[in-house]
């Protein structure tokens, strides 16, 4: 197994915490549900952005009467407000052994986690952070988050199986984060029916390494899966690492297809280069993160 | 123009063709690699899943590069000449005469033809000699076709025993002339290198068990041969033998020897015949498997005895002393008679005779001075110093006269020839001296005896050694003799010029044998091998190249590559071409 490179976690979170000035998970591209806050719910709340005037009815809140409405006309209208909520957010990171390939990826699958958690906690929103490490997964406290002692150990190889994302409650309405290198065998379909479940909204951070798009791999090399130790000697001549590609890509679009058919921003981040950069490059299109203006 | 390497060990230089290959082929080599797509490839339909521990080459500039470095270098390693279109040269072979070398006829092709393929290479035009040590044999073959020089090869048998080569050697480097090469093909190595020859051996130690010797005792038909059979080899052989006469041949028997051990085989001759051929199982030298014999039947010497009665004694036990002799018939001619006289006359030539002086007396002339000998056929070896003798008979010495032994001045022992025969003449007298028990004194008279009795004109059968002289008494006025030989495969009839009678030999191969004249046989006899150097092989060997001297006459008949310094400066080239790094891996 490969073992998580250390990383200055710290480091990471307090440069994650001034990426977030720049862009933040997409809270506003919809309205919320949850607890008094300061995004747009779906309900009629006390915030100033004015949604629709209609007939007073009995029952309503008499605090939101049009008084001006009423001295022109002597009805009675009410004023609507929408309501301010705090969105619910499910970060769920995969920490299968793919996605600590190269150091490089893994820690951008980490300035993404503390990214998306300080744009949860800077939006006010109710974080709940989950790992899924093999078949396995877990809630990480925030207290742990927050105090750098969340990396888990390397887990004993497993088979290489999409994340348990089913067993893992998601909040009704959240926002769902989803941290994956996406690269595990099987349908998209029924992850996308999870994460879209329960009137949630769910966006997709996918990190890559180049290297894993254009492997180096020339003649004979013997391969190790990353995560179930299963070795396969490997004759690759061009021919070969051409399907390679052409397959690789064919994954992606498949999940790219079905991200716009679920409408779930999905965002592929390189290992390489400035996360906000790459955010900028990558998340923006995708709808993924959104800018403050 | 044809290619000539002047240095073929430089083609071990190809060997970096597969190095470079190697090299190119072995950087790619199996390297681990940590994957987290290897479903992708799983999904992937594709053949040949497991690489072989070998990458496929994959062309690049530096592998062709290096590669036509290779061969370049190679190239310029050996040492590429030009062979001269006016180039000659002239080869000459001597074969060994030995009749060692009948154990090896077999691989004179095999063992010459790649030599003298490699020497005809290096010349435009290469003129072959073929001859052998025999001095006396004609040349074998000489042209330029290697195709007619091996069926001369093929023809050709030893003849000779042991027997000094140097002078063939020598004589085929005058053949070869300069520039010529000398090769002498041998069962074994000179022990020492001889200078100028090119030495090739193609023999090796070989099991060989034969007859090493031959003894007939008794005439007639009390005749017994004795044959000496010796185990030449290192280990114990076993072999049958048996005696072939008159077309039949008895049972085999078993004989059993140890190594180098000798075993004396007897036998007689069956009734009414004369010839018989003890046999031995052949083995690989197939000369010494055959002893043919002879009874033998020496000419009788017919001898009259007309000595004073004080020498009679004397003369009868020297008579009684010499082999096949006779007395001769009353009213015949003697062929020997023992005579004496009164000096100083002698008596008249009528036969060959030994004449002694009667006792001398008062015409007893003193001697004084050393006793001197002649340098004489019938002297050889022999020690007159110690003759004990004071007074000789006065005698006068003819012009035809050869004085054998004097003391001083005054001769001992002549020899007078006439018309009639020859007269051995003992100038003192031997019962006044120590000659009786002197040695010389008796062998000159065996001597003289022997001579008359080679010279006599009479039938004989003889046992002889392979190409041994003959001396058959044929009548030099008489028509050509007719050899005859029979070998155990074949017999074989040569006429023969009468004038060269004397210079007949025995066969070359073991036989029997009979010279006749006319309706007569005057010589029956039988040739065997009787050389031990021959059928030792324990020096046999094999080995011996003529790769410097063709190296050598390679480069005198050709002319070095011109364009060398171009293909080491393109050599060059190519090395730094294909170090230099390309565009890619240059940024």
């Amino acid at each position: 197994m490969i073992p998580f490179p250390d990383l200055d976690l710290p480091a990471i979170h307090a440069r994650m915490r001034g990426a977030v000035e720049a862009v933040r998970l997409p809270f506003g591209s919809r309205s919320w549900r949850g607890q008094t806050g300061n995004w747009l719910g779906v309900g009629l709340g006390a915030s100033i952005d004015f949604q629709d005037h209609r007939p007073y009815l009995p029952g309503d809140d008499p605090r939101y009467i049009n008084w001006l409405a009423y001295a022109r006309t002597g009805q009675f209208t009410m004023k609507l407000y929408r309501e301010e909520v705090s969105p619910s957010v499910d970060l769920v990171l995969d920490a299968s052994a793919s996605m600590a390939i190269s150091p490089a990826k893994w820690m951008r699958a980490v300035e993404l986690f503390y990214f998306s958690v300080e744009s949860a906690l800077q939006a006010g929103a109710s974080l709940r952070c989950s790992l899924t490490l093999g078949g396995d997964w877990m809630i990480l406290p925030l207290a742990a988050v927050l105090g750098h002692r969340w990396v888990p150990d390397p887990a004993a190889p497993t088979l290489t199986e999409p994340p348990p994302l089913e067993r893992i409650p998601l909040r009704h309405g959240s926002l769902r984060v989803w941290i994956s290198d996406l690269l595990f065998p099987g349908a998209p379909d029924p992850l996308f029916r999870l994460l879209t479940g329960k009137q949630g909204r769910a966006a997709l951070f996918a990190p890559f390494a180049p290297a894993e798009e254009a492997p180096p791999w020339s003649g004979n090399v013997e391969l190790i899966d990353c995560e179930s130790g299963h070795r396969r000697r490997q004759r690759v001549p061009p021919d070969l690492l051409e399907r390679y590609r052409l397959a690789y890509r064919r994954h992606f679009d498949l999940w790219q297809d079905l991200a716009r058919k679920y409408d779930v921003p999905l965002a592929r981040i390189s290992a390489e280069g400035d996360l906000i950069r790459c955010l900028y490059r990558e998340g923006l299109p995708a709808r993924a993160v959104e800018t403050w203006t | 123009m044809d290619l000539i390497l002047g240095n073929p060990a430089g083609l071990w230089a190809l060997l970096g063709l597969p190095a470079v290959l190697a090299i190119h082929l072995l950087q790619h080599q199996v390297r681990t690699r940590y994957a987290s797509t290897l479903f992708l490839l799983d999904e992937l339909a594709m053949t040949g899943i497991r690489g072989s521990v070998i990458d496929r080459i994959r062309h690049s500039r530096p592998l062709w590069l290096q590669l036509l470095a290779v061969l370049l270098l190679t190239w310029l390693l050996i040492q590429p000449r030009w062979l001269r279109e006016d180039s000659f040269q002239r080869v000459v072979v001597v074969l060994d005469s030995s009749l060692s070398m009948h154990a090896f006829l077999d691989r004179l092709w095999p063992g010459l033809g790649p030599h003298l393929r490699e020497l005809s290479r290096t010349a435009a035009l290469t003129e072959f000699i073929l001859v052998e040590s025999d001095p006396t044999a004609a040349t074998l073959y000489a042209g330029p076709d290697l195709a007619r020089l091996r069926d001369a090869l093929a023809a050709w048998r030893p003849r000779l025993g042991h027997h000094d080569t140097i002078p063939a050697l020598r004589m085929a480097q005058n053949l070869g002339g300069s520039g010529g090469i000398v090769l002498f093909l041998s069962d074994r190595l000179p022990e020492e290198p001889i200078s100028g020859i090119a030495a090739i051996a193609i023999g090796e130690r070989i099991e060989n068990c034969g007859f090493a010797g031959l003894r007939v005792e008794g005439h007639g038909p009390e005749a017994e041969w004795q044959a000496v059979v010796r185990n030449y080899s290192e280990g114990a052989v076993r072999r049958a033998w048996w005696v072939e006469a008159e077309g039949g041949r008895n049972e085999s028997r078993l004989l059993e020897l140890g190594p180098g051990e000798s075993r004396v085989l007897r036998g007689g001759f069956p009734p009414g015949a004369d010839f018989v051929t003890v046999c031995l199982e052949p083995d690989a030298f197939p000369v010494d498997d055959r002893l043919p014999v002879v009874r033998p039947a020496p000419k009788r010497l017919e001898i009259e005895v007309a000595v004073d009665a004080a020498i009679r004694p004397l003369v009868q036990r020297l008579v009684g002393t010499l082999d096949a002799a006779e007395p001769a018939q009353a009213g015949l001619r003697p062929d020997l008679e023992f005579l004496s006289y009164r000096a100083p006359a002698l008596p008249g030539l009528r036969a060959n005779a030994v004449c002694f002086p009667r006792p001398l007396d008062d015409a007893r002339v003193p001697l004084d001075g050393w006793v001197t000998t002649e340098n004489h056929r019938l002297l050889q070896g022999l020690n007159w110093h110690g003759l004990l003798v004071d007074h000789a008979a006065p005698t006068v010495v003819q012009d035809r006269d050869e004085v054998l032994v004097r003391r001083g001045e005054k001769p001992l022992i002549l020899l007078r020839t006439g018309e009639s025969g020859r007269q051995l003449i003992f100038a003192f007298d031997p019962l006044a001296s120590n000659a009786p028990q002197w040695p010389a004194f008796v062998l000159l008279v065996h001597r003289f005896a022997e001579e008359l009795r080679a010279e006599k004109r009479a039938p004989t059968s003889v046992n002889v050694d392979l190409r041994q002289r003959l001396r058959a008494p044929v009548d030099p006025d008489g028509p050509p003799v007719m050899v005859r030989t029979i070998a155990h495969d074949g017999e074989n009839e040569e006429e023969v010029p009468v004038a060269r009678a004397a210079l007949l030999r025995a066969p070359d191969r073991p036989a029997h044998f009979t010279v006749r004249q006319g309706n007569r046989d005057w010589l029956r006899g039988a040739a065997r091998f009787a050389d031990l150097r021959e059928a030792d092989f324990s020096r046999a060997a094999s080995g011996g190249s003529v790769r410097e001297r063709a190296r050598e006459q390679a480069r005198l008949n050709s002319r070095p590559d011109a364009l060398t310094l171009l293909w080491m400066l393109l050599l060059v080239g190519l090395l730094l071409w294909s170090w230099w790094p390309a565009k890619g891996e240059a940024a």
